[in-house]
Formats: C-alpha cells, sequence, structure tokens
C-alpha cells in the first residue's frame, strides 16, 4: 500500500520528468507544426513545410555539416592526445607533473565564455578568428579534459602485471598497446569519444566568439538565426540534433552506463 | 606500479596544444587586465574602476542572487529526483534516466530555444492561461524569472549526478533500523539522510553555484537586454561594443570568483570530511 506521502512523491518525480522534457517537446512540436508556432489548444495536422525551408537555408544546413565533420575529426584526435597523455601521466613521474595535471583539468571549471574572450583575442593576433584551424583547436582544449578523464579512470582501475608479462614475453611497445592496453581501457576509450563528441557537437560559448558567417557551427548557426528570424526552420535542424543526443545517451548507456560515464 | 620513463613524450603533444591554445590565451587577458589606463603596468586600476561603478556592481549582484537561487531550486528539486532515481528500478530508472540526465547530452542551445517558445509572449505558457481564462498572463520572457527556469533546466542534472552516488552508498538497514524505532519518514530523512549526503549537498551546491556563475546561454537567450549577467556583459563589451580593457577585466574577475568558490569547496573538503 502507498502512503499519501509516496503518492505525493511520485507525482512531483512525473511534474519534474515534464518539465525537463517540455523544452524539447516543443521544439519537436514547432518542427512539425502546419503554422509556424504554438497553438492552444493545438491545432490537427503535421507539416513538413519547415524541413523544405531547412534544405533552403545553407546558413543552417552548412552549420549542421560543419559540427558534424568537426565532431567525426575531434574524436579521433583528441582521443589520441588523451590516450596517450593518460598512459604518460600514469606510467611516469616528473617534474611539474602535479601543474600539467591542473591544466588538463582547467579547461573543466574554467567558465568556457572566459576561453571564449581570451581565445578571440589571442587568435586576433594570430590571424585564427573565423578559421577552421582556430575552431578545431579550441574543440580540441574543450574537450581533451573529459576525454582524458575517461581514459584515465579506465588505466587507474587495472593492473600492469599483464603488461609485463607480454614485455618480458617479447612484445614490442606498439604490440603490447594493441593487445593488452588497449582491450583494457577500451570502456574509457568508447566513453570519451561520445563526450567529445557530444561536447563538440553542443559547444557554443566558446566558439561564438572565435567564429563568424562562413564558418559558425550548428549552436552559432541555430543561435544567429534564432536571433534575426522568428519562424521554427531552427526547429527543423534542433530535431536532427535532439536526435543525435538521445542517440548518444542510449549508445553510452548500451556499451558503459550512461550515469557513470557522466558521473566520474 | 610500472614507472618507465620513456614513455614521457606522449605526454608532450597534449602538453603543447593544452599550453599554447589554453594556457598561453587564459594567461594573456589576465595580464592585460592589470594594463592601468594610462597604459602602466602593472595596475588594478581597471578593477577598481569597474567595481565600483553602480552598473557593474548591480550586474555582479544579480548575477551571485540569482546563481544563490538556482542553486537552491536544483538542490530542492534535485534531492527527490536523485532518491528516485537511486530507489527505482526498470521503468522509472529508465524514465528519469532519459528524461533527466540524458539532455546533458543534448546542445544547451537548442534546449533554451525551446524555453524561449514556452515563456515567450503568446508563447506556451502565455496561451495556456489566456485559454483557461487569464486576460492578462504576467510577461515572462526576458526576466529573472525566465534566466533561472533555462539555468535550473541544464544545471539540475549535475546536481542529481552528485546527489545520487551519496544517496546510493547509504546503508539500507538503517533506515529499517529507524523505522523499527518508530521514526517517520520525515524524522528520517532529517537526522538519517541529509547528515549521511551533506558532503553530497555540499559538492553539488558548490558545482552549481561556480556553473551559474558562468552561465551565458539561459541569460543571452532568455534574460534579453532585460536580465544583464556577468556573462551576457563580457558579450556585450567584446563583441556589441568592442570595449575590450571592460571585457577581459569582467571576465578576469568572472574567472577568480569561480576559482574561489571552487577552491574554497576543496579547501572545506579537506579540513572536514577527510578526518571521517
Amino acid at each position: 500500500m502507498r502512503s499519501p506521502g509516496q503518492v505525493a512523491l511520485r507525482l512531483l518525480i512525473v511534474l519534474l520528468i515534464l518539465f525537463f522534457l517540455a523544452p524539447l517537446a516543443v521544439v519537436l512540436y514547432l518542427a512539425f507544426s502546419p503554422v509556424g508556432f504554438f497553438q492552444f489548444p493545438p491545432q490537427g495536422g503535421l507539416s513538413l513545410q519547415w524541413f523544405d525551408k531547412l534544405w533552403e537555408t545553407p546558413e543552417l544546413l552548412n552549420g549542421l555539416y560543419r559540427s558534424l565533420i568537426l565532431a567525426a575529426v575531434i574524436v579521433p584526435v583528441t582521443g589520441a592526445l588523451a590516450i596517450a597523455s593518460a598512459l604518460a601521466m600514469k606510467r611516469t613521474t616528473f617534474r611539474g607533473k602535479s601543474i600539467l595535471d591542473s591544466i588538463f583539468v582547467a579547461p573543466i571549471i574554467v567558465p568556457s565564455l572566459v576561453i571564449g574572450v581570451a581565445l578571440l583575442q589571442v587568435y586576433g593576433m594570430l590571424g585564427l578568428n573565423d578559421t577552421y584551424a582556430g575552431v578545431f583547436l579550441a574543440h580540441i582544449v574543450i574537450t581533451f579534459p573529459y576525454f582524458l578523464r575517461s581514459v584515465y579512470v579506465s588505466l587507474a582501475t587495472k593492473d600492469s602485471y599483464l603488461e609485463d608479462a607480454a614485455e618480458s614475453l617479447g612484445a614490442g611497445p606498439w604490440r603490447l598497446f594493441r593487445t593488452i592496453t588497449f582491450p583494457t581501457i577500451r570502456p574509457g576509450v568508447i566513453s570519451g569519444a561520445i563526450f567529445a563528441f557530444v561536447i563538440s557537437l553542443d559547444e557554443f560559448s566558446v566558439t561564438l566568439f572565435i567564429v563568424g558567417r562562413h564558418t559558425q557551427t550548428a549552436p552559432v548557426a541555430i543561435y544567429n538565426y534564432w536571433f534575426d528570424n522568428a519562424n521554427p526552420t531552427v526547429a527543423a535542424l534542433s530535431v536532427f540534433i535532439i536526435i543525435i543526443g538521445f542517440f548518444a545517451a542510449w549508445l553510452a548507456n548500451k556499451t558503459v552506463s550512461l550515469d557513470r560515464m557522466l558521473m566520474q | 606500479m610500472r614507472v618507465n620513463r620513456r614513455q614521457l613524450w606522449l605526454v608532450v603533444p597534449a602538453a603543447i596544444v593544452m599550453i599554447a591554445v589554453f594556457v598561453f590565451p587564459v594567461g594573456t587577458i589576465m595580464l592585460q587586465s592589470l594594463t592601468g589606463e594610462a597604459g602602466n603596468w602593472p595596475s588594478i586600476d581597471r578593477f577598481v574602476t569597474l567595481l565600483s561603478d553602480p552598473f557593474i556592481q548591480g550586474v555582479f549582484l544579480r548575477t551571485i542572487m540569482l546563481g544563490l537561487i538556482c542553486t537552491a531550486i536544483c538542490l530542492i528539486i534535485g534531492l527527490p529526483l536523485a532518491s528516485a532515481y537511486v530507489r527505482a528500478t526498470g521503468f522509472w530508472k529508465t524514465a528519469i534516466l532519459f528524461s533527466v540526465i540524458a539532455p546533458l547530452l543534448i546542445n544547451h542551445v537548442v534546449r533554451t530555444y525551446g524555453w524561449s517558445v514556452i515563456l515567450a509572449k503568446s508563447g506556451v505558457i502565455d496561451q495556456i492561461l489566456r485559454a483557461i481564462g487569464i486576460s492578462e498572463p504576467p510577461t515572462l520572457i526576458y526576466t529573472d524569472f525566465a534566466v533561472v527556469v533555462g539555468m535550473v533546466n541544464v544545471f539540475t542534472p549535475f546536481m542529481v549526478l552528485t546527489l545520487a552516488p551519496a544517496l546510493s552508498r547509504i546503508d539500507y538497514r538503517l533506515y529499517s533500523a529507524a523505522s523499527s524505532l518508530g521514526a517517520g519518514q520525515l524524522r528520517q530523512f532529517r537526522t538519517l539522510t541529509l547528515p549521511l549526503i551533506r558532503p553530497g549537498i555540499v559538492v553539488g551546491c558548490v558545482l552549481v553555484f561556480s556553473l551559474s556563475q558562468g552561465a551565458f546561454i539561459a541569460p543571452l537567450m532568455l534574460g534579453g537586454s532585460g536580465v544583464q549577467l556577468t556573462a551576457t556583459l563580457v558579450y556585450t563589451d567584446a563583441m556589441v561594443l568592442y570595449n575590450w580593457p571592460q571585457a577581459t577585466a569582467v571576465a578576469v574577475i568572472l574567472l577568480i570568483v569561480v576559482l574561489l568558490v571552487v577552491s574554497f569547496q576543496s579547501t572545506l573538503a579537506r579540513t572536514k570530511w577527510s578526518e571521517k
């Protein structure tokens, strides 16, 4: 039997779930809306006109393409840097290691906006503003700490006897990595890769400062279009981004458990 | 543990990138912010001028106030969510995971765009209120309320993720013991749950508060020109007014505030809970 308190708690949870789903539900509703604004009570009928409009709006479509290509490039590059650093940080000691450790986690703590302003300033001197190279470097900095942490955690939980054994049997460093080290850190690499992809796709506060109309990523394109126009073509684009986000969450949950990945 | 000095070079590429693209730029604006009004260096002129400007003071105060309100709300709704998440199995666990936590992986701009539609003049709430007979619904968009809603929506998952492990570590036999001794739900929460998860609460609150101080998308899209917070002030100075000295100085103050909050928490964690 349930007490009134438990019923109230259950009701509260349902309301909170609705609160968190509301903005996504509204975006989906608008994307398929026949009129282009919210009507209450909702009128019947679905329409794909905003998707048609999206295909004719290169500034939004190109933003999405840029973001997807960027995220796809960021994952292997940040991954290589993070795996290499995690191995070195785990196995070697050197002077200044703790300082480097702080530098490697700092971009999580420093507000993105501060990084954005700082990059705008330095990129200005180097001519990197409004270039793909500039965006690419910025996204490495933003995704690296998360990827490093994921790999480091999976590395910290394993012992290295297997590696010693393999090495004493004559395995070279590359073979050692491929057959022993990589399989044991694979969960960390998977969650790091999902993290890096999603964070790169989501990044707005740094990117906004350093892109122009011809290099803007999907979130910046959505913001700029939303700022200038009142129609829900951005909602149509957002549908793709929401699907990718939920797919990433599902994939993370299936492979490494979503809450564990995010809690690290 | 294996210590292998030959592997040291593996860290070099990442160190170069992080120093060149993170430490150097942030260091540059920190040094630049110490340039005085007459070009002298180092000087704290800019900070003195900034912090004595009533408008800037108002912006900082408002950011701190909204941050505190946001932190309190995140804690109040994060606690039941985290405890429901820890206890639930099957459908409910998945429902909370995918509705509350998974949105962390979904674009902040997209979610805030959703809120802008919900809170807009003749938006979702406005129309529903009119439909049930309220002829003059209050303006929601471009108010503190809208900004807090947007921030709470984005930051609560962090609170839930911090509280959930703390809650799941509690030994459930304690609850059976407490209820067999006649303690009601509320008393159990107050005397058992709360003290045991206090470190988690502190970590969660510090995390959400420090995130709120740098919050940018919510004030930008839901606050408009009506609600100027620290982050939007930096943006306006840098990208609209081209007031570089002020943009960098405010950004540096924001950075210092966040670092102070975070170091406060780690000091607290060291002194108080390391003994337990």
